[in-house]
């Protein structure tokens, strides 16, 4: 029905529909691909982008691979000390107890 | 290319600066003997008192021993020092020395044991394991101190 309208379809042909620019837009698009540029997988850009943070805030943030490897070397490191300290204070405190309740190791340390 | 062997080498100081951290804050906390023993072997309170009992009672044992011990390893060395290796005295008290190391050594094992018999039997066989090879270690060919 409104195709058939030519008087409609003259005025649409003719209606010079320019919207204004928006504001900034080359700049946010730019801000866009810095950022995913300096921030590609990082988990903390991604999750600061849907807090509304922008993602500049995080351009040494890492990528979550290396992250976790990061966590889980400091792991590693904590369990190791733990593990060695435990082992070394065990063989000290075993070799003190051995040696408070073995008459031959006290005495040993009394002669000259 | 450098920016993986610049990641691995933090990857690297993260793991030993973890390392380091957690072997001095541990190494700073220092229990003593009775604290460690009961956490080690996850004794109850009925369990470290009767240990406890134990240790009491076998304390002048272990001072009797070390005086006899003691007093045998300065003849021992005296006997050394005046030369008379080859003397039958000095054989004597060698033998003597030989049998008291032995009556002590059992002794401890012995104490040992009683004390294990209090564990749990999991508990009781960790505790020898890790106890008798720091006696049984000891150098039984010459006495101590005399060289």
């Amino acid at each position: 029905m409104i195709d058939r309208d030519p008087n409609l379809s003259r005025v649409l042909k003719s209606w010079p529909h320019q919207p204004p620019p928006a504001p900034r837009f080359k700049a946010e698009v730019w801000a866009r691909i810095e950022a995913a540029r300096e921030a590609p997988w990082a988990a903390a850009a991604l999750i600061a982008g849907r807090l509304g943070i922008p993602a500049r805030h995080f351009r040494w943030a890492l990528p979550l691979g290396a992250s976790l490897l990061l966590a889980l070397a400091a792991v590693a490191g904590i369990g190791a000390g733990t593990l060695r300290t435990t082992l070394t204070e065990n063989n000290r405190m075993a070799a003190a107890y051995v040696q408070s309740i073995d008459p031959l190791q006290m005495a040993g340390g009394h002669v000259d | 290319m450098k920016r993986l062997a610049l990641f691995l080498l933090l990857v690297a100081g993260v793991a030993a600066a973890a390392y380091g951290v957690t072997c001095y804050f541990n190494s700073r906390q220092t229990e003593d003997q009775w604290t460690w023993l009961r956490r080690e072997f996850h004794l109850s309170d009925a369990q470290l008192a009767r240990i406890q009992a134990l240790h009491r009672a076998y304390e002048p044992v272990c001072a009797d021993h070390c005086r006899r011990i003691m007093a045998m390893q300065k003849r021992l060395a005296e006997l050394e020092r005046a030369g008379t290796k080859d003397s039958p005295d000095y054989g004597a008290m060698q033998q003597a020395w030989d049998a008291v190391k032995h009556e002590c050594n059992e002794a401890t094992l012995q104490h040992l044991r009683k004390v294990a018999a209090e564990m749990d039997p999991d508990q009781g066989r960790r505790y020898l394991a890790l106890m008798v090879p720091r006696i049984s270690r000891y150098d039984h060919r010459e006495p101590r101190g005399v060289r």
